[in-house]
Formats: structure tokens, sequence, C-alpha cells
């Protein structure tokens, strides 16, 4: 096993000139990105559609698919270099240390087996709990996430829960082995606002109570800027912009990121806030 | 508001789904009026029942009770011959979301924008080609994309490419159904601005999103639906400034913006289970 997680390792994740290249057609797909996670930290990236910023993401996860590699550069996670991971030092790093969430929680479920056994396979195969333990740890996760039954989701199926419920159910699962990082690529996009709230709201809870450090990847900005200390603008594979979110928000160096910006100010609820408070509560 | 008659009159809609027992009301005694020179919004989530609003106004859902007038129009109990006249003559346009999928892939753009002015004919062929490059070069589409299908050009050329066909019949009352969910930031700007070119005392917009941050933009008056009812409606800014339902409240206070969010996590679990113990 990869012995990783020195409790001192202050850095989490760290990608150095990460490029990434497409085999058919022929491409460079991600080009020199470098970035630093540190432990408890939340990095948001932001970028259109085809800007590389999933790519990157299952770069670090160690998941590229197959007509894609990775041509150069290194990603350490507390350290260890994962090219050295090999199968099985991945099976021991995926779940325990890293873990992440996507865009559609409904197509990483199975649809034909209850939600609470899901998650206690999870528990039973990488913490070794028995069928009672892994009941008893799933019940406090589904509580944890916030699902109003824990008891009834439990033993409900994928097309009964609506998709917020489903996002909740599947973070639940990914935090199930304790892992230190987690990666939400677009884990709100297809929620309604008050719901993508609400899973904002946890994923910083679960930030400040375990310590959990974040990856936050969306194309909306708003959203990084609200949960995220640092920013990543990447645009056609390259990274445009890198910095604290208060920086990048107010003084912005690249034309993409200002443009991200003038758009909120314009036609957002920016363009109210600017000129005068809210009396929403 | 101008004091005229309303554009498109929505009295009263109800709309049913399923059958007997199954029977749901989808739509409850929604009022709402677009009139000339106005861009009106219509929020809200998912299932709220915003396409189906516009669906009943285009005659493709049905109306159970209530009255709908476009332009003058009473439309509620048109029959199937008197609809085909209807959208024949176009003086209500739909655009939705995905462009992809309400452009032909099998047409080039030039031939999509000018089908609806080919079905009423009376034009030669130059003068249509002249009509479709006039209306081309209004929604900024480059007059060289014309020839191409539409899975050759970006996502945000198709959208202006569907705009296009819905202004080509000179319609009274353009309805846009998420027009720039589907697309990338740059291109949504640009789409955006698009349609504020739009504006004229000729033509009304009803704009249909989920996303507050595009209604705020363009939008004069907005419409905020909550399972199939208006909870509140006014002028945008204001509705934006000091909501008033529990559910507009909810909303803008979830929605994140660049200079920090209006509420916070136990604010707005407040503020839900506020609004969950009124709708029991």
């Amino acid at each position: 096993m990869v012995d990783l997680v020195a409790a001192e390792d202050e850095i989490a994740v760290q990608v150095h000139d990460l490029r990434i290249r497409g085999t058919f057609p022929e491409a460079d797909l991600v080009r020199g990105v470098s970035f630093t996670l540190r432990r408890g930290g939340t990095l948001g990236i932001v970028g259109e559609s085809g800007s590389g910023k999933t790519l990157t993401c299952a770069a670090v996860l160690g998941i590229l698919p197959t007509q894609v590699e990775l041509s150069s550069g290194t990603v350490e996670i507390f350290g260890a270099n994962t090219a050295s991971f090999g199968k099985q030092g991945w099976v021991d790093v995926r779940g325990n240390v890293i873990s992440a969430v996507f865009q559609d929680p409904g197509s990483y479920l199975n649809p034909s087996i209850r939600l609470g056994k899901q998650i206690n396979e999870v528990l039973r195969v990488k913490n070794g709990l028995s069928r009672k333990q892994a009941k008893e740890e799933t019940l406090r996760l589904l509580r944890a996430v916030h699902l109003r039954d824990p008891e009834l989701v439990y033993d409900q199926y994928v097309h009964e829960l609506s998709g917020g419920m489903l996002q909740r159910v599947v973070i639940a699962a990914a935090i199930a082995p304790g892992p230190k990082i987690l990666i939400a690529d677009e884990a709100t996009t297809a929620l309604d606002v008050t719901v993508q709230a609400e899973v904002l709201d946890l994923l910083t809870e679960l930030k400040e109570r375990d310590g959990l450090s974040l990856v936050v990847v969306s194309h909306d900005l708003a959203v990084v800027a609200q949960i995220c200390d640092e920013v990543l603008v990447m645009r056609s594979g390259e990274i445009v912009e890198y910095g604290p979110t208060a920086e990048v928000l107010h003084s912005p160096q690249d034309e993409y990121t200002k443009l991200l910006i003038s758009e909120h100010e314009r036609y957002g609820l920016d363009r109210i806030f600017e000129s005068q408070e809210l009396e929403v509560a | 508001m101008p004091e005229t008659t309303p554009l498109l009159n929505v009295e009263n809609i109800q709309v049913k789904f399923g059958k007997r027992r199954e029977r749901k009301q989808v739509i409850d005694s929604v009022d709402l009026q677009v009139h000339a020179g106005e861009i009106v919004g219509l929020i809200g989530e998912s299932g709220s029942g915003k396409t189906t609003i516009a669906r009943a106004v285009l005659g493709l859902a049905h109306v159970a009770g209530g009255q709908i007038r476009v332009a003058g129009e009473e439309v509620t109990d048109f029959s199937g011959s008197q609809w085909r006249d209807f959208r024949r003559r176009g003086v209500v346009q739909y655009v939705f979301q995905d462009p992809l999928r309400s452009l032909d892939p099998d047409v080039v753009i030039g031939d999509s924008i000018s089908e609806p002015l080919r079905i009423r004919s009376g034009l030669s062929k130059d003068e249509i080609k002249a009509a479709v490059c006039a209306q081309a070069a209004e929604v900024r589409l480059d007059e060289g994309l014309l020839d191409r299908f539409p899975a050759e050009i970006s996502g945000g050329q198709r959208q202006r490419a569907a705009i296009a066909r819905a202004l080509i019949s000179q319609p009274k009352l353009i309805i846009l159904d998420e027009p720039v969910s589907a697309l990338d930031a740059a291109t949504r700007v640009q789409v955006l601005e698009m349609l504020l070119s739009l504006r004229s005392d000729s033509v009304g917009l009803l704009y249909i999103s989920h996303d507050i941050g595009s209604v705020i933009g363009i939008t004069d008056r907005t419409y905020v639906l909550y399972r199939g009812k208006v909870v509140e409606h006014g002028a945008t800014r204001m509705l934006a400034t000091t909501p008033k339902h529990l559910y507009t409240r909810l909303l803008i206070g979830s929605t994140p913006t660049l200079s920090g969010k209006a509420l916070d996590g136990v604010q707005r679990r407040e503020l839900r289970d506020e609004l969950e113990a009124l709708s029991v």
C-alpha cells in the first residue's frame, strides 16, 4: 500500500506543468497546467466547455480516458507522485485519500440497488466494516449530508429522489471512506439555484468540519467565488489566471476573466448589488 | 408599463396533466401579460410550469380553464385548422434552449431561416435571399455561415440562427425558452446583447429562464412561478431588491454572486422551512 498523508504534509495536491495529449485526433488538450491545493484549502477551476478543466481533474484522479494521455508533468497527492502508484496504489488512494463527485448524480448510482446498500458497499470494501456497522455508518452519513429522513432514503431507489437529494447521496458515498480531498466537478450545475445553494453550503460545512480539501470545478465564476479561497481560470487548455479569489475578482489581468466578471456585473444580480443593499432576509 | 391592450394576455389559466384520479394541476390560475415593446421574464425552478405556460400559449398544451389572447385574438378555443393557420401567419415564434435539436440537422442554416417565408410564398427567390441576409445581419450572424449545416457552427451561432428564423416572420410575440442556458459565458453575453438590441415597439418578448442572472440583465418585468402559481410579479429591479414572497426571497438569496451571497446557509434553511410549512 502506498504510504500517504503524513500528518504534517501541508500540500494536498501539487500539479506541475501538466500536459495532456489526445491521441486521436492528435492535439494538445491541456498545456502546462500547474497549481497547488493546500490542506484544508478550496481551489476553484473556472472555464468554458472544452477548456480542459475536467481533463485536469481526471489526471489528478488517474482516470484519464483511453484516447487521451498524460504527455508530461507531475501530479503529487500529499507529496507522493501519482506516476508511481500502479493499479493497487490507485485503489488504495481513490476513495480513502481523494474522491470526486460529478454533474449528473443519477448516472453514478445503480438504478436497481437501494441507495443505502450502495453506500454500505463502499464502507465494507474500503473500510472493512461489518454489515451492521456499515448500516449504522451509512445512516450517520445520510444524516450528515442533511437528508431529511435517512431511514427512508436508505431503502429508496434512484428514481424516487430528486437531483439535489441524489447529489447528497453521492456526496455521502464519496466521503464515506474518509477522503482528505474532494473534487466536485460541476457538481451543482444541473441543480436548481436554491438546491445548488444547499449543496454548496454542504461542501463548505464538510470543509470546515472535516478539514476536507476541495477542488470545485464550475463554468460559473460566482459559484467558485462563493466558496473558494483560490481561483484558477482556464481557457483552451491553459491557465489564463490564477490567484486568491478576492484578487482575481478585483483586479483580473486576463481578458477572459474580465469578460466573466463583466457578465455578472452587466446581466446578473451584481448589477443591482453595486448600487444598493438587498432586503432578502 | 404601457396602458395598451397587451400583446399576450393570459387570464386565470389552468392546465392539468394526467387522467381522472391521477389528474394533477400543473398550472393554477396564472395571469400574465406581455405588452409590445416589453421584455418580460418568467422565472421558476425546474418543474414549476414555465414551459407549460409557453406551450399553452402556442396551443401545444390543453388549457382546462381561463383565457389566452394573443395580439387581440382569443386562441383558447381554436380548432386544429385555426391553430395551423394562426401558426402559419407567424404571429408567435418560439426559440428553444437547444438549437441543435430545434434546427433540422439536414438543412443548411440559410434554408432553415428562410423556411417561414417560403411557406407563405409570394416572394421571389432573390427577395427571400435578401430577407435572409438582412435577418442574419440583424442577429449578427455572419453571412458565410448560411451555407453550413447546424452541426458545423458553434452553439452561439446556432442560437442566433434560431432567433433569426423566429424573427423573419416579423412576429408580434417571441417566446424565448432558456435561450442562453446552454451557452458558454462569452457567447451568452453576445446573445443577450443581441436580444436587447431587438427591443422595439412592435414586438414583445417573453423570456423564460431558471437563471435569475440573465433575467435581471434583460427584462423589464418578471413573473415568479412556484409550483404552478405566479407567486410574485413586478418590475424586475424591485423584485430583485425587495422580494416579498418567501420563494422569491429564497431564490434571490440562493443565487451566487461575485460580491458575496445575500443570505447565509442558516438563513436559507429557515426560509426553506417556512416555505415548506406554507405549502403543506
